[in-house]
């Protein structure tokens, strides 16, 4: 992407017609994140459909606004009830809550929104500079490389699914499966498709994704909702402690410098691996700057540092996933899975297209990122005392309020009823995973990438004359085998170092 | 501390699985249409090869989720039923069938009037009174709702929810 074709994207993007969606996205995206339960993803998935009868600068504008304020926004109920507005912000409530806890409120709630702009801010400069270079290394792919890809990013998604590497695996191929009603990709043979004309087209991805993290999520809340502590929590958002400051001194900030450097680019890393989203990267970045500091006792017990460092991680993720979603069409995390669906429905298609014949939209969407990040800095700022007040909602007013939405939503995809069922369905499937703990992330990327599996396995052996050495004779594809390969066994490898370093231990001791 | 019940835990949802993924491979395999390799060129895959994959790997695994299950013994739990999660439960099922009746009434009425908004309006009345709403934030929360959609979607957007 050259200069010329961002800037004139930036110019197109400060229309006031941009302006406008892009902060009503931010605002929507803020109250989605500070309320614990809905999600970025709830969001994206619900507000998608509504964004088709926009042109598409300005249903990309409400999008991104969205994305990028939910998960700064998850930071609020962080650290004013403890409680992480979304995944992400986990570790904020580690350090904000106890500030907050100290009269240090406001300078808590300035942080989160400083160094989530920092850290989001960053990564889309990373993503405009490192996009294009591997966009270009695309063009060597072909069809075993795109297969290759495919199976990368479901084993990855596999492979983090939090100890449930069975149950991830069991619903990545699950997903798979589903992926295959419709019309064969190769033969256009009809598949599991029982004489209904509306399943010929597949399953529609966008649907499944509103049913799973909207409906399926509030009947997952309800089934777990404890009146005790709903009021316990009621209760806490009431207490009004002084939030004291916003801005941090200019000497927090330079003591601040490093350690929130090293976290944006290990968040943007992260998020550039598929599925890792920003709770891991959040994580990761607090653990080793806890390793890193100077006062690693502070950290868990109002660290300022340690704060701003989960901050800036948990939003530097989002140009790592929109790097791989926009060159590889991988998605980086659920949100960008829901993106590449939309995309599609504007007849666009991630990967190397998106630098050739779709450069200018390109240009336009890291141009709406950026932009994205500064309409949350001053927003942020300007209502960081103001948000608190976004808490006194309570869960049963956003379930009536979703649960609507996900219908209207889903049909007005489409006007379809169809897609409306497919949605329920979903939710009720989304409802008994939680419940039995499957993670839900390999099913939905298996649902998405399914397709581009088979169809480029199928490929690659059709111009191999079905020759199944084609996947290791590549260079590139052999590549990605072999990281798929270390994939599923890193974990048996790790363990396997560890039962020998304890047993070794073991008889040092003894032998002592 | 073990229950002895074999059922708890993976065991079931195992099963479901398994039989799910072989059911899969026994109906590709019955069909004609479904074969493991391509008729028209040579050591091609088929339009059954993924499904029968699929199906032989989604049955092995769910069989060894079923495994697991029966190993553990009832060790592990998922429905942990208590007085609440029994309320929240009956709350649950009760939402659910809230919802399915309104697609029921909005599909049958559809022909005869634009029945989609009213059916809205109906469903948040019920699903607030579900939620133990008071009956004045109730009637002013479903007004809220139900304009806001009829003038963004029916209004602003031309949905045509009566299709």
């Amino acid at each position: 992407m050259t200069a010329t074709i961002f800037f004139n994207a930036l110019l197109q993007c400060l229309r006031p017609s941009v302006i406008f969606f892009l902060f009503l996205g931010s605002l929507i995206g803020t109250l989605i994140g500070a309320l614990p339960g809905l999600s970025a993803t709830m969001g994206i998935a619900i507000l998608t459909p509504v964004t088709f009868w926009f042109a598409k600068e300005n249903g990309f504008a409400m999008l991104m606004g969205l994305w990028n304020s939910a998960i700064f926004a998850g930071g609020i109920s962080a650290i004013l009830i403890n409680t992480p507005g979304t995944p992400a912000s986990i570790c904020q409530s580690f350090d904000g809550y106890a500030m907050y806890r100290q009269g240090k409120g406001g300078l808590a709630l300035g942080v989160n929104v400083i160094y989530s702009f920092i850290g989001g801010f960053l990564s889309v400069v990373c993503l405009i500079l490192f996009s294009t270079p591997i966009a270009r290394f695309t063009i060597k792919f072909s069809a075993p490389e795109y297969c290759l890809l495919a199976l990368f990013g479901l084993s990855m998604m596999v492979a983090i699914s939090g100890g449930n590497v069975l149950k991830g695996m069991i619903l990545g191929v699950a997903g798979i499966l589903f992926s295959c009603v419709g019309l064969d990709p190769i033969l256009a043979i009809k598949r599991f498709t029982f004489g209904s004309v509306n399943l010929m087209s597949g399953i529609s991805f966008i649907p499944v994704m509103i049913g799973m993290f909207g409906i399926g999520e509030v009947l997952y809340q309800m089934y777990s909702f404890r009146k005790a502590e709903q009021e316990k929590e009621m209760a806490a958002r009431q207490v009004n402690i002084a939030l004291g400051r916003i801005l941090p001194t200019l000497k927090e900030f330079r003591q601040l410098c490093v350690p929130t450097l090293i976290a944006a680019f290990e968040g943007i890393i992260i998020g550039a691996i598929p599925a890792a989203g920003g709770d891991v990267a959040s994580i990761i970045s607090w653990g080793n700057g806890k390793k890193m500091s100077k006062h690693p006792e502070e950290y868990g017990k109002g660290s300022l540092e340690g704060l701003a460092v989960s901050s800036t991680a948990n939003n530097a993720v989002i140009g790592g996933a929109m790097t791989t979603m926009m060159t590889l069409g991988i998605p980086g995390d659920s949100v960008t899975a829901i993106l590449i669906g939309s995309l599609t429905m504007y007849g666009m298609q991630p990967g190397i297209k998106m630098f050739t014949e779709n450069i200018e939209f390109t240009g336009t969407i890291f141009a709406l990122m950026l932009l994205a990040n500064v309409v949350f800095l001053f927003f942020g700022l300007a209502t960081a005392k103001v948000s608190a007040k976004v808490l006194n909602v309570s869960q049963p007013t956003v379930w009536t309020a979703v649960s609507i939405l996900c219908v209207v939503g889903s049909f007005a995809l489409n006007n379809s009823f169809f897609d409306v069922c497919i949605m329920f369905l979903a939710a009720l499937l989304g409802f008994f995973f939680k419940v039995f703990e499957f993670p839900t992330g390999p099913f939905v990327l298996g649902l998405l990438l399914g397709n581009m599996l088979e169809a480029n396995l199928r490929r690659a052996l059709v111009m191999s004359y079905g020759n199944w050495s084609v996947f290791v004779t590549r260079p590139a594809s052999l590549v990605l085998l072999l990281l798929i390969i270390m994939t599923f066994c890193w974990e048996p490898i790790k363990r396997g170092v560890k039962k020998l370093k304890s047993a070794k231990e073991k008889s040092t001791d003894t032998v002592g | 501390m073990c229950t002895g019940k074999w059922y708890r835990g993976d065991t079931i949802p195992g099963l479901i699985i398994a039989l799910f993924g072989y059911a899969v491979v026994v109906y590709t395999l019955v069909e004609p249409t479904f074969t493991w390799r391509a008729q028209t060129s040579d050591g091609v895959p088929g339009g059954g090869f993924f499904p029968i994959l699929l199906g032989v790997l989604l049955g092995v695994l769910g069989t060894i989720l079923f495994i697991k299950g029966l190993l553990e013994k009832g060790q592990v739990t998922y429905f942990k039923i208590d007085k609440e999660v029994k309320c929240n439960l009956y709350k649950l099922a009760k939402t659910v069938l809230a919802i399915v009746v309104f697609f029921i009434i909005w599909q049958s009425t559809k022909k005869i009037f634009p029945s989609f908004i009213p059916c809205i309006a109906l469903l948040s009345l019920v699903l607030n009174k579900l939620f133990e709403r008071s009956f004045k934030y109730n009637i002013i929360y479903t007004a809220v709702l139900t304009i806001f959609l009829y003038l963004s979607f029916v209004v602003g957007f031309s949905v045509q929810f009566n299709i």
